[in-house]
């Protein structure tokens, strides 16, 4: 039973070695790391709102996104994580990450245990900890440089209906300000690593901006707009014109209103001057 | 709880400490088998454990009873109230909608509509392994070959056992129950043999088995939408998955088992390198067929009654077998597709020309015996469509779906690393047919290092190429 107990332990603790030496090798080798480099975090509506290609063709940078559909707060702090110091990056402010129950977050992206202590200090519990270990046993790549925008079509696509939406606005989810204070410290991280930030709030569907101010916590949501404002030096808006359909759902733009979009914010991108927000609008 | 979980980690790692902490004592291990058993099948549904715990009590009653009943007469009443009993609530939890939405149907056939009465009935995962454990138990008294044990925990071990408690394999009282009356003994090459197979179970069940469904689930839910080759190959990889699945199952189960000190019965016995389906039906699940011929064929008349009642005696085991499986008729379609396949060996007395291991000895296999090999995997393959189909018409479909031009064109899909995986998986299997699983005896004789490395590459190939994690398959039975 000793020799058994022994070898297991010796294999055990090798493979959790190897484990380890595999999974940080593989972050690293999967980290794009060019001068011109700018690294995108945001949930799907960075996916689907923002075209790389164009931002590519159309700018000095080459842009890589970790922009994943229901990202959460979790991939935010892993993706501030694992940014190169003085990395070029460009973020979205977004209140729909922070109004999405927990459990409806991705939370894909690496293991780490910084951004698994500060979700602990914000309240979450063991179980949803505990989850999000699960979802990133294995690594995955955090970054790509190509993506696909919506059709442009000329009629919403409703993949969900409107009542989910008012249903997620009609009561407070209680996560708001923990989710808000990771927001906080995820911008702080990137501010200490003395990164160059330019932010983007994309515009949702009239039908859904009426929604929110309808809610009972919409103060809250202001309030979470003007503490990341604070980190942003200089405000910036594009109008993105809307004399057609530009969205394909409540949340994403189509096509029309993505490559206007794309165009734009690629004009107005400069990781030289102080941090930017952009706010997209129509 | 998931062989493949981690929850079942810490559940065998703590399981495994205290079991061999109480090696000196017989009756605590042997309790405390029965509570990790119990704690292992309540972790899915407390509320069965009760379904359980009668099961078991009833077999070991009537296995009492018929013990001290002095006539045959009264011996044969207590095993029918047995039978009755066991029967009726696996027909009653698995068999009950099957029965009721077929009687409406008929009835409609005739222009009655009646409004059967239908249930939400639960099937309790591993009803139909636990009640054949206990009805064996009480064959195996009724027919003399074993004695009633007096002591109830021991029974229940061995009708509860976790490893083989929810899908297997089928054991019989006669073997397991004499080892949980022993004590037993640690030895460093039994556990270490037992992860060496727990480690290749789980390598068929998460590499080979899970990979396999994501293509299988296309094709069998869309086959209108696949060319003839990819349907063909769509067939091809529910063969890997349901073997990889179960006989992965099976190797986790007898490689915990093996940890503790037992030894469970062999369930597979490699397969897809039989050279007829008599030859495949001795290899594959063997515990469950090896139970329907010693407790329904023999006691029928088996193969020694005139050819009629042979051929009626055949359908009747493959068509109870197809059942068993699931109260579909797709099941009883496949278990007679396998008897039409086997009666043609039967009755030229051709069903055991093929006793010895395919190519024993040898690497390569004759011409001969690969044609036979390749002919009999496309038989079993047939007959797995109306397995994974969910209704007759459905089968018949996918099968003209195969059945037509482009059967002749590439597949639409090729998964690359799969074919990979399952080029690599034969040849293994191949190497490794003369053992009790494929990677038996596998690096045994290599310098510790490079054994080592070779564990290492499976572990790392089922952590980074797993697929989706499915049920496993046999649950459902």
């Amino acid at each position: 039973m000793k020799r058994f107990l022994k070898e297991i332990s010796l294999f055990s603790a090798l493979i959790l070695v190897l484990y380890f030496l595999f999974y940080f090798l593989f972050l690293q080798f999967t980290l794009p790391r060019r001068n011109n480099a700018v690294y995108i975090w945001g949930d799907s509506q960075m996916y689907q709102d923002l075209d790389l290609a164009s931002l590519n063709k159309n700018t000095r940078y080459h842009f890589y996104s970790s922009a994943l559909h229901g990202a959460g707060l979790y991939d935010f702090f892993v993706f501030c994580e694992s940014v190169p110091e003085n990395a070029n990056v460009l973020v979205e402010i977004s209140q729909h990450t922070i109004v999405r129950r927990k459990d409806m977050d991705r939370n894909y992206s690496a293991l780490n245990l910084h951004a698994l202590y500060t979700l602990f200090k914000n309240n979450y519990s063991f179980n949803e900890l505990s989850k999000i270990v699960n979802n990133n046993v294995v690594p995955h790549t955090l970054f790509i440089d190509k993506n696909e925008v919506y059709a442009a079509k000329d009629t919403l696509t409703l993949t969900e209906p409107i009542s989910l939406f008012e249903a997620a606005y009609a009561t407070r989810p209680p996560c708001v300000q923990d989710k808000i204070n990771i927001y906080v410290s995820c911008l702080q991280l990137l501010n200490y690593k003395h990164c160059h930030i330019a932010g983007i709030v994309f515009p949702s569907h009239p039908i859904l901006n009426k929604i929110e101010q309808g809610s009972s916590f919409y103060p809250e949501l202001l309030s979470f707009q003007a503490q990341m404002s604070r980190f942003f030096m200089q405000k910036d808006t594009v109008i993105i014109p809307s004399n057609k359909n530009i969205f394909e759902d409540l949340t994403h733009l189509n096509a029309r209103g993505a490559n206007y979009l794309s165009t734009e914010v690629a004009a107005k991108l400069n990781f030289s001057n102080p941090a930017t927000l952009i706010y997209a609008t129509y | 709880m998931l062989f493949n979980s981690f929850s079942f980690f810490v559940f065998l790692c703590i399981t495994f400490f205290l079991y061999w902490r109480l090696n000196r004592n017989l009756a605590q291990q042997n309790f405390l088998l029965l509570i990790a058993s119990y704690f292992f099948y309540g972790w899915w549904n407390y509320k069965f454990l009760f379904l359980l715990i009668f099961s078991t009590f009833l077999d070991y009653f009537t296995g009492i009873k018929i013990s001290e009943a002095l006539t045959r007469p009264a011996k044969k009443r207590w095993l029918f109230a047995s039978l009755l009993i066991n029967l009726g609530f696996l027909g009653f939890f698995k068999y009950y909608h099957f029965f009721v939405e077929n009687f409406a149907a008929l009835l409609l056939r005739f222009g009655v509509h009646a409004d059967m009465w239908t249930l939400n009935i639960i099937l309790p995962v591993g009803i139909s392994f636990y009640t054949f454990h206990g009805m064996s138990y009480v064959f195996d008294i009724y027919n003399g070959k074993i004695k009633p044990t007096r002591n109830f925990v021991d029974y229940s071990v061995f009708v509860s056992f976790f490893p083989l408690l929810v899908a297997g394999p089928i054991e019989r009282a006669t073997h397991l129950l004499p080892q949980v009356e022993k004590p037993r003994e640690f030895t460093y090459e039994k556990a270490v043999d037992g992860l060496r197979q727990i480690l290749w179970g789980l390598f068929k069940k998460m590499v080979i088995a899970d990979n396999c469904a994501a293509v299988v689930n296309m094709t069998f839910n869309h086959p209108s939408a696949y060319s003839g080759s990819t349907l063909l190959m769509g067939a091809v990889f529910f063969a890997f998955q349901i073997y990889g699945d179960f006989s992965g199952y099976s190797d986790i189960a007898l490689g915990t088992a093996r940890l503790l000190g037992f030894e469970l019965l062999r369930n597979f016995a490699f397969p897809y390198f039989s050279r007829d389906i008599a030859e495949f039906w001795r290899r594959w699940h063997i515990s469950l067929s090896s139970w329907f011929r010693d407790y329904v064929y023999y006691p029928l008349g088996g193969s020694r009654c005139g050819t009629l009642k042979t051929v009626r005696n055949i359908f009747i085991i493959f068509i109870v077998s197809g059942f068993w499986h699931g109260a579909n008729w797709t099941f009883i379609a496949w278990g007679a597709i396998n008897a039409i396949c086997f009666l043609p060996l039967l009755l030229l007395n051709k069903n055991r020309q093929n006793l010895e291991i395919v190519a024993q000895g040898r690497l390569f296999p004759t011409f001969r015996e690969l044609i036979s090999v390749v002919l009999t995997f496309g038989l079993t393959v047939f007959a797995w469509i109306f397995f994974r189909s969910n209704s007759i018409a459905h089968a018949c479909n996918y099968i003209k779906g195969i059945c037509s031009r482009s059967l002749f064109t590439m597949p639409q899909l090729l998964p690359a690393r799969l074919l990979i995986f399952l080029f690599l998986f034969l040849i293994t299997e191949w190497i490794g047919r003369e053992q009790q699983y494929a990677i038996a005896r596998l690096g045994l004789r290599w310098p510790k290092p490079l054994r080592w490395s070779m564990y290492i590459l499976i572990i790392f190939t089922i952590f980074y190429c797993f697929g989706a994690q499915q049920q496993f398959i046999y649950f459902q039975f």
